[in-house]
């Protein structure tokens, strides 16, 4: 059951909140009491655990206490809050307090009633938005592929938000399909609210929580918080800073600037490609002015599999126009007014081709109506959303070339999958782009220069040698398995010592 | 005449107007190019034009300046069609359009200095910000004569500050009665010369066409560098602050140069410059010029006798040594933690005073209740706001002893101050705040921790030899004035000069906190 402030007051919810609370407490009395509790009713457990604290007090404990009572894991303000007042109060007022707090409904939040479970000394991933939502973009494809392996050679508990987003629980088994099984189910309706009934809440205690995504707004204070008192830590995945980098290229929003408010309590933290290493290692360089010790910031490359075939949607027979790719979301950082310009030069220099742009989800509205100008001119042109992954492939192997002249990358992902795909990309020449070119099967150009990409997709366009020699390039590129990156990501985040 | 004929004479004169708005100016930006002549010579001298000539174009003859995105469609635009088919587009575009800003004159300010005063010729308060901005463009526009400028009301053009905005920005006072409303149907376009950015855009809008000057222009674009605050410690801003932010440090990712106002924000925007890494841009030059802490303007400094008497009147801490917090109750502040070190003493038997001075401010409320409860339990604390100068003034004198122990700031301006009366200070062991207090006067503390603070407090209240020690080396400190700041921010802001080390030579050690 699940209550809500609409069923405070009613009298059948309170055995429910009760029989919650005890179970919680009864979990976290074995770390917080030297001796089992001589009996197990609630209120006397509860008194006696706040007691215990009072007389032992630490901030890991107090901050278990804390998740205890109130079925949350505390903010920073909550936290220090908690801890000053064991330090000065009663146990009657600490009591009176915490239940306060676990009460208290100034924010329309949910009564919990979830019960929990302590784990210790292993290794929790948050995978919140993965397990939830069917989205499989470079964050969600970097999740399915590693976790699963994580949780087969380690032992690790994969976790998302409760709702209201205040603790980490256990995933439901659909959610855990969603991550493991996942198969491709475009548009296959969501699921942001897995469970009425009461999932298990899981409280760290010494463990490592790894932080793969970009925790869900109002859960990276209590990620703060957890880092700094709850005796556990915290590593991250640093996939990109694009919102803060490049405000200008995103639409305005706090939620990165506040994950960043987590992930600056972080130990560790592993940057998919040369780029994201430098960002987050620029972000904890700033660090040591607010007197914080900077995380320890790595390179953990992402890997370059090609994407499976599957079934493919249609057979590749002789094109009458070379194909030339574009894969990426349409927005303004991903520089597609740039590839349709350079485009539009090369026809009507008489060069014949058609250009491709495969995306997902995007925003601004200068991208949809240069296309449409160009397709009224009969240019062959096109843009398609939401294709499968098999269509996808196809596509990638059908292409002359790709093109990827992003302004800003954390990895990148569509230059690395056209050159799994055996086909040469044109990207930029710089960052992560860069790091995917420089082994070989690509050609990189500054995306800020017109001239520059138009000159390249011409010689792509009528230098068959060039082709030839970069497809040639591309066969000799090692290949980078998840499996590796998986294994590397551990050493990097959770063994660096080689434990 | 009938009503119709009105509105037919009156758009026929608008469009007039508009007409000779627009051949004003084309003839500046014919001028400004050497191209002789109208549209068509204007189109042939553009022909092989630079990104930065066609910003000025855009910015001269559709009177505002352009953000990225319209230089780079405008450029894309002379790629494929040449520019004398740009040019005629936009001429027969701005024929058309009937927005009142068609009906601006320009006037190429080229060479110059231009500096931006937009807040401060505007705001009566005095934040930290515009007391910089006012103290430092007043001593520039004495020595320099740069041009002072402020935006027009859609924040899409610059244009010279009138004269009782220029008092009002220089030296502050309430806005004078019957100022002329600023006219925003003249504006500036400068070609070559500096930009020069003293206070913080928070405009959209302003920021976006910044960002365009920073990436074509010809203009060099620097500014002084307050912190970066909502970016490394978003969980102490309020809601909107931490992504308009971002936007305002892309806008300056191509400007040329920037003036930390203490090593400690140095190291927040060199961090952010290694941020760029991944956009391919080099970023700003960084160089740190601690700020000022001297006197502002002679004569404007409260009496201290006067000052004295006025804070005894109105905080009248008794007997009790009294303990001063100065600054607004934001998280940031950690006043919280302040109240907790206190209470610690309080209970161990240490008489004293605790005042705060300052406002409530945003999520406050914790420390609202607090206070509260502490006053209900009897504890010699209490709250002050609106507070003035002279009470500020003497309330330094009165104390013991000031605590600042904020977990950010990119200048903490009370730790100066405190010290310059001589009265010792708590403060952080990191950033800024360690910066100030390394010629000595403080104890410094990691302000996470209660209990640091609680025995800093308590060495100061009960050791008074440690005391005197540290306000004898309050007294000694070499301080910086505010002449030396705008000297030094000019020659690096504007002529690119290395401003050598920042620190003030150091006749003191600061003592670590047991």
């Amino acid at each position: 059951m699940r209550v809500t402030d609409a069923a405070i007051g009613d009298p059948r919810t309170a055995p429910v909140v009760r029989d919650a609370l005890a179970q919680r407490l009864g979990a976290a009395a074995p770390f917080l009491m030297e001796q089992s509790p001589a009996d197990p009713d609630p209120a006397y457990l509860l008194d006696a655990l706040v007691d215990a604290v009072r007389r032992g007090p630490s901030a890991q404990r107090v901050w278990l206490l804390f998740v205890a009572v109130t079925g949350r894991f505390p903010t920073s303000d909550d936290a220090a809050e908690a801890i000053r007042r064991v330090e000065l109060e009663s146990t009657t007022d600490i009591t009176l307090w915490l239940l306060d707090v676990a009460l208290e409904s100034r924010h329309n939040v949910v009564i919990p009633v979830h019960p929990m479970r302590v784990v210790t000394d292993t290794v929790l991933a948050d995978i919140d938005h993965t397990a939830r939502y069917e989205l499989h973009t470079g964050i969600q494809q970097v999740v399915r592929r590693t976790v699963p392996i994580w949780v087969r050679d380690h032992d690790v508990v994969p976790v998302a938000w409760s709702q209201g987003y205040q603790a980490l629980r256990a995933l439901t088994p659909a959610e855990w399909r969603r991550v493991e099984n996942f198969t491709d189910a475009v548009g296959s309706a969501a699921d942001p609210d897995p469970a009425d009934d009461p999932v298990e809440l899981v409280v760290p205690w010494n463990c490592t929580i790894a932080l793969f995504e970009v925790s869900p707004p109002g859960t990276p204070d209590r990620l703060a918080a957890l880092a700094q008192y709850s005796g556990s830590e915290l590593v991250v995945v640093g996939h990109d800073c694009i919102p803060v980098v490049s405000g200008d290229l995103v639409p305005l929003s706090d939620h990165f600037p506040h994950f960043l408010s987590a992930v600056k309590y972080a130990r560790r933290i592993a940057g998919v490609s040369v780029s994201a290493t430098a960002e987050f290692r620029g972000f904890a360089d700033t660090l040591a002015t607010q007197g914080l010790p900077a995380p320890q910031v790595n390179e953990c490359q992402l890997a370059t599999e090609p994407l499976p075939a599957g079934r493919s949607a249609g057979a590749s027979g002789p094109r009458a126009l070379p194909l030339v790719l574009s894969v990426g979301s349409f927005e303004p950082r991903k520089n597609g007014l740039a590839v349709l310009h350079c485009a539009e030069r090369l026809w009507r220099d008489g060069l014949r081709f058609e250009l491709r742009f495969i995306g997902g989800s995007g925003w601004g509205t200068r991208f949809p109506a240069e296309l449409a100008a160009l397709q009224a001119k009969g240019r062959a042109v096109s843009a398609q959303q939401g294709v499968d992954e098999a269509t996808l492939a196809q596509a990638y192997r059908t292409a002359r070339f790709t093109v990827f002249a992003s302004l800003h990358e954390g990895y990148g992902l569509p230059a690395a999958e056209s050159l799994a795909a055996g086909t040469p990309v044109l990207t930029s020449n710089f960052g992560s782009t860069l790091e995917t070119a420089q082994p070989g099967g690509a050609v990189t150009v500054d995306p800020r220069d017109d001239d520059a990409i138009t000159e390249a997709m011409r010689r792509l366009l009528t230098d068959d040698a060039l082709i030839d020699r970069l497809r040639a390039e591309i066969a000799r590129r090692p290949v980078r398995t998840w499996a590796d990156y998986a294994r590397e990501l551990w050493a990097t985040l959770i063994e660096p010592d080689g434990r | 005449m009938t009503a119709s004929a009105r509105t037919l004479a009156r758009r026929q004169l608008t469009r007039r107007s508009r007409q000779a708005a627009l051949q004003q100016r084309l003839a500046a930006l014919s001028e400004a190019l050497g191209s002789r002549g109208g549209a068509h010579e204007l189109g042939a001298r553009l022909d092989a034009a630079l990104a930065g000539e066609v910003w000025l174009t855009l910015a001269v003859l559709g009177a505002r300046l352009p953000t990225r995105d319209e230089v780079l469609a405008a450029v894309r635009t002379v790629r494929l069609d040449g520019a004398a088919a740009w040019v005629e587009q936009l001429l027969a575009e701005l024929a058309r359009d009937t927005d009142p800003r068609t009906l601006r004159t320009v006037e190429i300010v080229a060479d110059t200095v231009l500096v931006d005063l937009d807040h401060t010729a505007r705001a009566s308060f005095a934040t930290g910000i515009q007391r910089v901005a006012r103290e430092t463009a007043r001593r520039w526009s004495d020595r320099h004569q740069p041009v002072l400028i402020s935006w027009t009301r859609d924040y899409t053009a610059l244009r010279r500050l009138s004269p009782a905005e220029q008092h009002r920005a220089l030296h502050g006072g309430p806005a004078p009665i019957d100022a002329a409303p600023p006219a925003d149907d003249h504006i500036l376009v400068p070609l070559r010369g500096t930009y020069l950015l003293p206070e913080l855009a928070a405009e959209i809008a302003r920021a976006d066409r910044v960002g365009g000057l920073a990436s074509y222009a010809a203009t060099s674009v620097a500014l002084i560098g307050f912190d970066c605050v909502p970016l490394t410690t978003a969980e102490t801003t309020g809601t909107g602050m931490p992504g308009l932010f971002a936007r305002l440090l892309s806008a300056v990712a191509e400007a040329d140069r920037i003036a930390p106002i203490s090593e400690g924000a140095a190291g927040e925007y060199r961090g952010w410059r290694r941020m760029l890494s991944g956009t391919g841009l080099a970023g700003p030059d960084i160089q740190a010029i601690e700020l000022a802490t001297g006197a502002t303007t002679a004569g404007d400094e409260p009496d201290p006798a006067a000052a004295r008497a006025a804070a005894l009147d109105r905080l009248a801490p008794g007997a009790r040594p009294m303990v001063l917090v100065v600054g607004s109750h934001e998280p940031r502040k950690n006043h919280l933690a302040v109240l907790h070190a206190a209470e610690l003493l309080w209970r161990d038997n240490l008489d004293f005073a605790l005042v705060f001075l300052g406002g409530n401010a945003w999520n406050s409320g914790r420390f609202e209740r607090r206070i509260a409860e502490l006053q209900q339990q009897g504890r010699p604390v209490q709250s002050v706001s609106g507070l003035s100068d002279e009470l500020l003034a003497g309330a330094y004198q009165l104390a013991r002893c000031t605590v600042f122990p904020s977990l950010n700031e990119g200048f903490g301006l009370p730790i100066a101050e405190s010290l310059s009366f001589g009265t010792p200070v708590i403060t952080s062991d990191f950033g800024s705040m360690r910066d100030i207090a390394a010629t000595g006067g403080a104890l410094l503390v990691d302000p996470r921790q209660d209990h640091q603070i609680a025995a800093a407090l308590r060495t100061l209240l009960t050791d008074d030899a440690a005391h005197a020690a540290l306000r004898a080396q309050a007294r000694a400190r070499p301080v910086r004035g505010w002449d030396e700041y705008a000297a030094l921010t000019w020659a690096y802001l504007v002529e690119g000069q290395d401003p050598g080390p920042v620190a003030a030579a150091s006749n003191g050690s600061p003592v670590a906190a047991e």
